[in-house]
């Protein structure tokens, strides 16, 4: 993780033959810096190359508690039962198979929750356990994150460096997909090609994992 | 050792030697080229490994990878490997083993298994609970490693000179998206060289649907005659009369 946002943004100018702040009006500076910033969260979705790790501390009896705010999606999920000192892993579930696993008469559990759910929940950025737990304990997260903000002042990629250059494809993708004058349809699917390159060797790397 | 036959400055040159006119692409542009290819390349294949050792955290079953590494493909301690395994099997099989250190009673002594959490994220069970002092407690990890990054024309570059030939056919490629239309289309099978010699090293993107359309392998499948299945020795004949030429 050793290539910035200005060292790509130069290639990207070389290219187009634009200059620093992008003068000649086809495209503006935090519109780049935008395309890049979307690239590398929707390559982070969809590659789940990297990974963070999270603790959501649950109030007893509460169905659902707030996600992290830079939370992507999630890869795994475990419920750490202070009681016993046991950390359990949650498998992925919606409410219609939990519903129908447990009966009508669970609401509240004095064993351990049976799985995580981020669907059907009644707010976003939310993840549920089911059933809710009586007794104190904490969800730990293994989730994509929202990367660091590319600002164009030389921050550099959370994507290891030899994805990079598929991100700058993507945003070559965008660039000159955009409709206006800088336009360039032939070159912009190219490249949006060259960017689900990237995913698909990201994709084969990790595959069978984790 | 690394190999140390040709230099960025000697790439430079032939790349240049393979467009007939005067290049349009500056010096500095072809050493973004030639890197991307290399980054690319590394990408697809995960072609320069090293070894690092690693210390552990007490009592922490997940160890991130220090930034030069990308991805770890062997996991040793103290010289005895770590067998391979997924979050999933650790988590299906071995009961609470996020709780479970090497000072559990009952547990292994050492680290036994090592699961990938991300690319840059590993988990081993048992945890070790001991501090690292001097390289004790650590991992060794035998991974794919940045890629050598060419700046100055007299960097080697650390590649065998079979790959030469589509390492330049893909800097080529690259610098002719700067022009687009015709001038990019007319280098495609460069690119496609490139994308082969990866798929060569990566079975797993050889196999895609993405690998297998950009190539045009399923318009070829597409295009060839429908096998009918052989039902009897009659059936057998007339098939190898028809694949002979001959009218049944």
């Amino acid at each position: 993780m050793a290539i910035t946002d200005t060292d790509q943004l130069s290639e990207i100018q070389a290219v187009l033959q634009e200059d620093a702040a992008f003068s000649n009006g086809l495209w503006t500076l935090p519109e780049v810096l935008g395309y890049f910033n979307q690239r590398q969260y929707r390559f982070l979705f969809e590659t789940k190359m990297l990974a963070a790790l999270g603790t959501i501390v649950w109030i007893p009896g509460q169905e659902q508690m707030p996600l992290p705010v830079d939370w992507i999606t999630t890869i795994a999920a475990t419920w750490h039962d202070y009681a016993t000192d046991e950390v359990i892993p949650l498998p992925r579930a919606d409410s219609f198979e939990m519903d129908r696993l447990l009966g009508p008469t669970v609401v509240v559990t004095d064993a351990l929750p049976q799985a995580f759910r981020e669907e059907d929940t009644t707010d976003t950025l939310t993840i549920a356990v089911t059933p809710p737990p009586k007794a104190s304990g904490a969800l730990g997260l293994l989730y994509v994150s929202l990367s660091d903000v590319l600002d164009g002042l030389g921050t550099l990629f959370n994507v290891p460096d030899d994805w990079v250059p598929y991100l700058k494809y993507g945003v070559y993708a965008d660039m000159l997909g955009k409709t206006g004058r800088g336009q360039d349809l032939l070159r912009a699917r190219y490249a949006e090609q060259r960017y689900q390159e990237g995913i698909v060797l990201a994709q084969s790397l990790l595959q069978g994992w984790p | 050792m690394s190999y140390t036959a040709i230099t960025l400055g000697q790439l430079k040159a032939r790349l240049a030697d393979r467009y007939e006119s005067v290049t349009y692409w500056s010096p500095e542009e072809a050493r973004r080229a030639l890197n991307e290819g290399l980054r690319v390349y590394s990408a697809a294949t995960g072609f320069w490994r090293t070894i690092v050792s690693v210390p552990t955290v007490p009592n922490s079953h997940y160890v991130a990878l220090p930034g030069t590494l990308v991805q770890a493909a062997r996991v040793t301690w103290n010289g005895l490997p770590l067998e391979p395994v997924t979050l999933t099997d650790l988590s299906w099989s071995i009961r609470n083993w996020r709780r479970t250190t090497t000072a559990t009673p009952g547990a292994p002594p050492r680290p036994v298994y090592w699961a990938r959490a991300s690319l840059t994220l590993l988990a081993i069970y048992p945890a070790d609970a001991y501090a690292s002092i001097a390289g004790t407690h650590a991992i060794q990890v035998n991974g794919v490693r940045a890629t050598p990054v060419l700046v100055n024309d007299s960097d080697f570059v650390d590649l065998g000179q079979e790959q030469f030939d589509v390492l330049l056919g893909y800097a080529q490629h690259v610098l002719a998206f700067k022009l687009g239309g015709q001038a990019l289309v007319s280098t495609y099978p460069l690119w496609l060289a490139f994308l082969q010699a990866a798929a060569v090293e990566n079975a797993q993107f050889a196999k895609s649907s993405f690998y297998r359309k950009v190539m045009g392998i399923d318009v070829l499948r597409r295009k060839r005659g429908t096998e009918a299945s052989v039902q009897s020795a009659v059936d057998e004949a007339l098939a190898s009369d028809v694949a002979l030429g001959n009218q049944p």
